[in-house]
């Protein structure tokens, strides 16, 4: 669960570094290793967005209350 | 060589080489649940390994913490850029088919070509050594052409 501000950076960060590594991906698995093998990452990348805005939609009072 | 555990019962950060007997033995005994997972983690590697391209192991997660009842097994197999997972037989595929891989090996298997380049697979491990909370444990590559 992201707590702060910084873990919100790393946060990010760690989705677009899942983003990289799919867009990497479908250059070299052909169509159908690329749906096999993406599947565990766009789980990943959905469960991490699914944090970031949780932690968005809090207020700040909420934020200093975790 | 796999290094002491810190006082949180993860490993220091950091990418550590083992055999797969040095996992074993450090990670594969004790509880019931470990050596069930040690087996499981043996098969998937055996079977990756049946298909003649597997070139990387890279395992994370709680299997690697000193939990004696780490959750599932983390990984990261990476074969050769000719890898064609249609050429395998159904037993080898289910390695690769992430739903599969959970219920016949309690495992979160991911998968790659290491055509997809070093860059990608260094942010692959920069992202995997950080946990859901935040803090950077090490991570374990098994090495595979040894003997064990």
């Amino acid at each position: 669960m992201i707590k702060n501000d910084q873990q919100l950076e790393k946060a990010k960060e760690a989705v677009r570094n899942l983003e990289i590594i799919l867009e990497k991906a479908r250059k070299v698995h052909s169509p159908s290793e690329y749906k096999a093998m993406s599947e565990p990452i766009l789980l990943e990348i959905q469960q991490r967005d699914n944090e970031i805005i949780r932690y968005l939609s809090l207020t700040e009072s909420e934020v200093a209350a975790l | 060589m796999i290094p002491e555990f810190q006082k949180d019962g993860n490993l220091p950060k950091g990418l550590y080489k083992a055999t797969l007997h040095e996992v074993r033995e450090v990670f594969g005994t004790g509880s019931a649940k470990r050596k069930l997972l040690i087996g499981n983690l043996e098969t998937i590697i055996e079977l990756a390994k049946s298909t003649g391209k597997l070139e990387r192991v890279i395992v994370w997660g709680s299997f690697i913490s000193n939990k004696d009842f780490p959750q599932d097994i983390d990984l990261l197999l990476i074969m050769r850029g000719d890898f064609n997972l249609d050429a395998n037989p159904p037993d080898v595929k289910r390695v690769f088919d992430y739903v599969q891989g959970r219920i016949a090996f309690n495992a979160d298997i991911f998968w790659t070509k290491s055509s997809i380049g070093e860059e990608a697979i260094g942010l692959w491990i920069e992202t995997y050594q950080m946990t859901r909370d935040f803090e950077s444990h090490g991570i374990v590559e098994v090495t595979i052409n040894d003997k064990e």
